[in-house]
């Protein structure tokens, strides 16, 4: 929903509704060092080449079959079993939130089903709001913050990638909420809303949740890194050129659905905090924080500050936000005249269905440009640059 | 909900406790973004604001919609 929600490690909740359904929604922003007139020419094959790469749309399988075992590492380790297996490179887990992996997931708190949805789909976008965009630089807001992520020049071209855990996550949050349904009976927790079923932060059913969680974490962000490395070879085979030498590292990977045990001033003294962040983006001091625009919009590269650590818990947004429902987007719009207006703004975007274009128009969602002023300038996540797709691969 | 809204600054507003709330809200977003804010979200917020352990403030940003 776009919010923050902090909990005293000690005597707080946390809460699976609270973080959603697709847990680690996010970002992930890989820098070229190509120039948008030079992939112009060949964007029409450079999109359809991803359209094979990546395995897009609701339900896809992708070309990785995980066993039990290789699962297991997966939601352990992280993007560290990635790099182990040839997706990605060390510095890649340099460039991420958490190293690509979070300490102390078990699977043994994940249920057989969540297991069976994820072995198929690791390396797979799915749908809804999910997308690859390649995106040309338009604006550099921070001369200095961006040298360091490797963007230096408009029209330098960057590519994002947008989703998360797929079924996996899913079936987590879901078998999460049942369990918390009944937690919150169990410790006689008084909630408004049963979206916000929780539990005692130290209770069994709280750490369970916290320990599975952080099993779909990791396997969102080990999704994400897998895909970069089909998103690289991909630009080898079109541009005939190595990675390295296309200078395609990861500029920042970041979640936007998630809870994190950190530590935060509360009433002028330090203490441990459970922080729910749900459509929300971590704004530390110094760290980039990617916020996405809707389709066909800009996206912005911010940064954290120290004002975002004592007003937000350290939090900015995460995107455009919808102002529309996406059933309400699906009867006002047409997916075919979407791709046509996104095609006479010079973008090309392809799809599964058409359906899902209608469903992610523009304008079922608020103008980026206000959502940005906003947390810039409150001085939470200040603009260090500003991108705008030139081709967009949706679900 | 939103006529409850009390304006801090160009960009902050702050929803203040009642009733059960624990504590206080805070959203961020320019007049426009405030003005486009469903009142039903800052339902949610005042909801969220309502459990066990919350610490101050619990924060609507500037692409908050309803919906969980």
């Amino acid at each position: 929903m776009g919010s923050v929600a902090a909990f005293d490690a000690k005597d707080g909740v946390i809460s699976a509704g609270l973080c959603g359904f697709d847990i680690n929604c996010g970002i992930n922003s890989i820098r070229t060092n190509l120039k948008a007139e030079e992939i112009n020419a060949k964007m029409n094959e450079l999109v359809t080449e991803l359209f094979k790469a990546i395995p897009c749309g609701v339900g896809s399988k992708g070309k990785l079959r995980l066993d039990d075992k290789q699962l297991d590492e997966v939601m352990i380790k992280g993007c560290k079993w990635a790099v182990e297996n040839g997706y990605g490179v060390k510095e890649d887990l340099d460039s991420m939130e958490e190293g690509g992996c979070m300490e102390g997931a078990d699977p043994s708190k994940v249920s057989d089903l969540a297991k069976k949805r994820g072995k198929p789909q690791l390396g797979t976008l799915g749908a809804g709001n999910h997308f690859l965009e390649i995106q040309k630089v338009t604006d550099i807001y921070d001369k200095q913050f961006a040298t360091k992520l490797g963007i230096k020049e408009k029209d330098q071209v960057l590519i994002m990638l947008h989703c998360g855990s797929r079924g996996f996550g899913h079936q987590i949050a879901s078998d999460y909420l049942r369990i918390q349904e009944q937690a919150v009976k169990k410790y006689n927790i008084d909630i408004p809303d049963r979206q916000l079923a929780c539990s005692p932060i130290n209770s069994k059913e709280g750490q369970d949740y916290f320990a599975a969680m952080k099993c779909a974490v990791n396997y969102s962000f080990t999704n994400r890194l897998v895909m970069t490395q089909w998103i690289r070879e991909t630009f080898e085979r079109v541009f005939k050129k190595t990675w390295q030498e296309m200078d395609m590292h990861t500029v920042y990977g970041l979640c936007h659905n998630v809870v994190k045990l950190e530590e935060h001033t509360v009433n002028g003294k330090k203490q441990e905090v459970y922080v729910h962040r749900k459509g929300a983006t971590r704004a530390f001091p110094g760290i980039p924080a990617l916020i996405a625009g809707s389709m066909g919009t800009a996206s912005f590269i911010c940064k954290g500050t120290e004002y975002a650590m004592k007003r937000t818990f350290g939090s900015s947004c995460h995107g455009a936000g919808r102002s529309m429902s996406r059933n309400e987007a699906i009867r006002t719009f047409s997916g075919e005249d979407i791709r046509k207006q996104l095609g006479k703004q010079g973008i090309i975007a392809k799809s599964t269905s058409a359906e899902v274009l209608a469903e992610e128009a523009p304008k079922a969602y608020k103008d980026v440009s206000e959502v940005i002023e906003s947390v810039d300038k409150a001085g939470i996540s200040p603009k260090v640059v500003r991108v705008e797709p030139i081709g967009v691969l949706k679900g | 909900m939103k006529k409850k809204l009390k304006q801090i600054n160009d960009y902050e507003w702050i929803l203040p406790k009642e009733g059960k709330m624990n504590v206080d809200g805070l959203l961020i977003g320019n007049k426009a973004i405030i003005d486009g804010f469903e009142d039903d979200m800052i339902a949610q917020l005042a909801n969220v604001a309502q459990l066990p352990g919350v610490l101050e403030p619990v924060v609507a940003l500037s692409d908050a919609h309803f919906g969980y």
